[in-house]
């Protein structure tokens, strides 16, 4: 499942994937990964990702059950 | 026998090439500050599926070839050169793997310098593929001899050179999205 979250939060502070990328030491493509909903990042990395772009793992990573 | 020692002189020199190469890039990203880095956690998780798989093809590899040489009697290689070349196509699929999953390269490395590096290599196996080709000593009395090493280096790293072009091409595409 595509996280459309992360990359609204992302885009809301105008950063490019490879921003986001070196701001929390991962490559280009883990960001597009997770984005994609390829790759299921482990809490450290939701977490370094939350701090950098300054949202709670809530806003970035929760998903309602359908 | 001299051209057993002339063989043996020049692969010294060869790693002795690559062993100062490897020295002095390694003095350079130090004085720079520009460590290779490490794999993040994405990457380390390819690299496993990539080992896992190219692990797999060894060991197929080496069955396939137990039965064709042990059970049907078919060698098709002088020894050492039948473990090279087995070992040489399981290292072609971890490092295709790797590329394809984008985990090839540390997060601080940079593809395109290690491309030149590469095509490099492939364009040094040319000269000794095209000789040992005229001189016709790939086979003896029907055996792949040790002169196959070079043309199969040439394969192996033309490969992954066309495999990074391939997936440079397509992260670029990505990226203008």
């Amino acid at each position: 499942m595509k996280n459309l979250k992360l990359k609204a939060a992302r885009a809301a502070k105008d950063w490019s994937q490879q921003q986001l990328a070196e701001a929390v030491g991962v490559s280009r493509q883990t960001i597009n990964a997770i984005e994609k909903g390829d790759y299921n990042p482990t809490i450290r990395l939701c977490i370094a990702i939350c701090r950098v772009l300054g949202c709670t793992l809530d806003e970035l990573f929760w998903t309602e059950e359908e | 026998m001299n051209e057993s020692i002339s063989y043996y002189a020049g692969f010294a020199v060869g790693l002795l090439v690559v062993m100062i190469l490897c020295i002095a890039l390694k003095r350079r990203a130090l004085r720079s500050g520009k460590t290779p880095g490490e794999y993040d956690e994405r990457q380390l998780a390819q690299r496993g599926i990539a080992f896992q798989r190219a692990y797999v093809t060894l060991l197929v590899l080496l069955l396939g070839n137990g039965i064709l040489t042990g059970v049907l009697d078919r060698p098709w290689a002088q020894p050492g050169v039948e473990a090279f070349l087995l070992a040489l196509t399981s290292v072609a699929v971890f490092v295709v793997e790797c590329v394809r999953r984008d985990a090839y390269f540390t997060v601080a490395q940079t593809p395109k310098r290690y491309l030149w590096i590469i095509g490099a290599v492939v364009a040094c196996q040319i000269p000794a593929t095209v000789l040992h080709a005229v001189e016709g000593t790939f086979v003896e009395e029907g055996l792949l001899t040790i002169d196959v090493l070079a043309p199969a280096v040439m394969v192996l790293f033309a490969i992954v050179l066309a495999v990074l072009l391939v997936k440079q091409r397509s992260d670029k595409a990505e990226d203008e999205e």
